[in-house]
């Protein structure tokens, strides 16, 4: 009973995590609707600017967000001027091979300039867990958690009540029918990208004290973000959140009752039968799939 | 379901690949291929049959995805999963039971086949990155499978084969052997392709590829298309994958059914010409060669700066001739007999 507890929280933990670094993903495609290859590497470049701002300056890794998110910001702007913008519009298969080639790039430059060593942050806390009854918890997971749910919260909000909010939806339903009502689609696509970069800079700092970075690191959470994104339906942020929660809850459990080389399996296959049961994701539109696109 | 084509609602996948062919090769075509015969006829230097054995090998590969990426547009980046299952199969077979890498060849082409089909039944009906992303997420379940399978794979310890040279083992002593070989699986897929191109069938393909609802309007089935064009992808593949075992007598799950194998594919494709004969061809010559030599030249100062020219090269490629390097070639030549009709007309 005590087992099933401890799995079922860190579960949720671990899935709330995982939203935060998929909101940005499911942001870009739901409004561009491109598939950003090289979002694992937007999160590798986070983490390694969180740590070379941890290790110069000795501050808390959750003070480096306050330097590595507008640093994403405007390097999301870069990539979308250089490489995505002249390719929005073309057959989406352009945007995928440029931003795989970003991807490569980026991560071979990682690999030559800090080399293909772990490297870690001191523990914020010193370690000592937080005891729930019998459940023990990272304090670094919880407040993760808890940052993660609070600005999806924030962006749904902000995303339903606010006037640039609206005009995201009305781009998501019909990008010809907003630009005739005089919304600047080309600026909003910039700021959609450059701040879903943000997103994945904070996604970084949080993840930073729970995982070692490495140059490599990002294709590994990328595959995870692209099923949380699918699983929950793409361009949905409560979509992202539920996806989310549904693979830490997949991890964690397959993890302890199977073994930790099936995690991934186990949610690749859930993946699998998602695509098979319900291809626009748990909480997607109908027929989104079927054209390639949500709309 | 139906949807109405308009700018927005509906992205055509791959509308800037090539139409069907209507004449024989072209002289560049027939050039670039008497090229590669006579080079392979007459190298002698070990390290160059390398590289072009590598390079060859790489071009079938492309090639054989290609049938579905290209011809089909059905982007796999899943494809890994099926070299690494016409890898394993035929190594299995020939470490386990002494089975002869010529039956285990066909073996794992029929495997891979049936994985390729069984991958396009599930996935028929979707479209553009949810396909991709099944792909990508069935490539990650070979590769998991493979890894922690280790009793028949060797887990991440890999296969190793013995290198006792005989035709049977299909183990040669020297390059050459090789290289032949290499070569002959890839102009047969490149005779493939042609043929692809040129008939009834590839034209089914480019009606599913291009307009799915109007090609089944004339009496097409997509779904059947689809499975067929992916099936027969995955089992070139596999193909591949054995002769890649055979040369390199080693295998092991993260390097044989990566994803970055499978973006390899894709990215030879795209860099030489998407959904033609000549552009894995051409890809390959200039994706393998140079990454080769940049990581000869490169790699006692810095590793992986190689790697990130290649990305920056793949990137600034697809921008700029988002057809490809053949696609470039044809709109220069095109605009050079234009060039050419205008001086005699005037004249």
């Amino acid at each position: 009973m005590n087992a099933i507890a401890q799995l079922l929280v860190s579960g949720i933990m671990l899935g709330g995590i995982y939203a935060l670094m998929s909101i940005g993903l499911t942001l870009i495609f739901g409004v561009l609707k491109i598939v950003n290859f090289a979002h694992g590497e937007f999160l590798m470049l986070a983490m390694y600017l969180a740590w070379t701002i941890v290790s110069l300056l000795g501050v808390s890794v959750y003070a480096a967000a306050i330097i590595v998110i507008p640093l994403l910001f405007v390097f999301g702007a870069l990539v979308y001027l250089l490489i995505v913008r002249p390719a929005v519009g073309k057959p989406h298969l352009i945007v995928v091979f440029a931003t795989m080639g970003v991807s490569i790039a980026m991560q071979n430059l990682a690999l030559l300039l800090m080399s293909a060593d772990l490297r870690d942050v001191p523990p914020v806390f010193a370690g000592t867990p937080i005891r729930i009854g019998s459940i023990y918890l990272r304090i670094e997971l919880v407040l993760g958690f808890l940052i993660s749910v609070g600005i999806s919260l924030a962006l749904m909000l902000f995303i339903k009540r606010s006037y640039f909010g609206k005009a995201i939806r009305a781009t998501v339903q019909d990008r010809d029918a907003a630009m005739l009502m005089g919304i600047n689609v080309p600026q909003l696509f910039l700021l959609t990208f450059a701040g879903g970069s943000a997103l994945v800079g904070l996604a970084g700092c949080i993840m930073l004290p729970l995982y070692s970075v490495f140059p490599t690191v990002g294709l590994n959470f990328v595959l995870i973000a692209f099923v949380v994104v699918v699983l929950g339906g793409m361009g949905s942020i409560e979509g992202a959140l539920f996806g989310g929660i549904c693979i830490g809850l997949v991890q964690s459990f397959s993890g302890y009752y199977v073994a930790p080389a099936y995690g991934q399996l186990f949610y690749f296959v859930v993946f699998l039968l998602v695509m098979l049961l319900r291809p626009n994701g748990l909480l997607g539109q109908r027929g989104a799939a079927m054209v390639g696109i949500n709309t | 379901m139906v949807t109405l084509p308009g700018p927005t609602t509906r992205i055509n996948v791959m509308s800037f690949s090539a139409a069907p062919r209507r004449g024989a090769l072209s002289v560049i075509e027939l050039l670039v291929l008497a090229a590669c015969i006579a080079a392979a006829a007459i190298v002698t230097n070990r390290h160059a049959a390398d590289v072009m054995i590598q390079t060859f090998l790489w071009g079938g590969l492309a090639l054989a995805w290609n049938i579905a990426g290209g011809y089909t547009g059905l982007i796999s980046f899943g494809h890994a999963a099926f070299f690494g299952i016409g890898a394993y199969t035929s190594t299995i077979l020939l470490l386990r039971y002494g089975i002869s890498p010529w039956i285990g060849l066909a073996a794992g082409a029929l495997m891979a086949a049936s994985a390729g089909a069984l991958l396009t039944t599930v996935c028929a009906r979707l479209r553009g990155p949810f396909f991709i992303l099944s792909t990508l997420a069935m490539g990650e379940v070979t590769r998991i499978t493979a890894l922690n399978g280790q009793s028949l794979t060797g887990g991440a310890e890999g296969l190793e084969i013995a290198p006792v040279a005989s035709v049977a083992n299909m183990v040669f002593i020297g390059k050459a052997p090789y290289l032949a070989l290499i070569l002959v699986y890839t102009l047969t897929l490149y005779a493939l392709s042609v043929w692809i191109e040129r008939s009834r069938y590839g034209f089914y393909l480019f009606a599913t590829r291009d307009d799915d609802d109007a090609a089944a309007a004339i009496g097409i089935n997509p779904i059947a298309m689809r499975i067929s064009a992916m099936t027969l992808s995955a089992a070139l593949t596999a193909i591949g994958g054995t002769l890649f075992a055979q040369y390199f007598l080693y295998l092991d799950p993260t390097h044989i059914i990566s994803p970055d194998i499978s973006f390899k594919f894709a990215l030879i494709c795209a860099v030489g010409g998407l959904g033609t004969a000549i552009g894995p061809i051409l890809g390959a010559l200039i994706i393998v060669p140079a990454s080769e030599l940049l990581r000869s030249l490169l790699s006692q100062s810095s590793s992986g700066l190689h790697l990130v020219i290649y990305g920056i090269i793949v990137t600034v490629v697809i921008l700029y001739f988002p057809s490809g390097i053949s696609g470039g070639i044809a709109r220069v030549s095109s605009a050079l007999s234009r060039m050419f009709v205008d001086e005699k007309k005037r004249t």
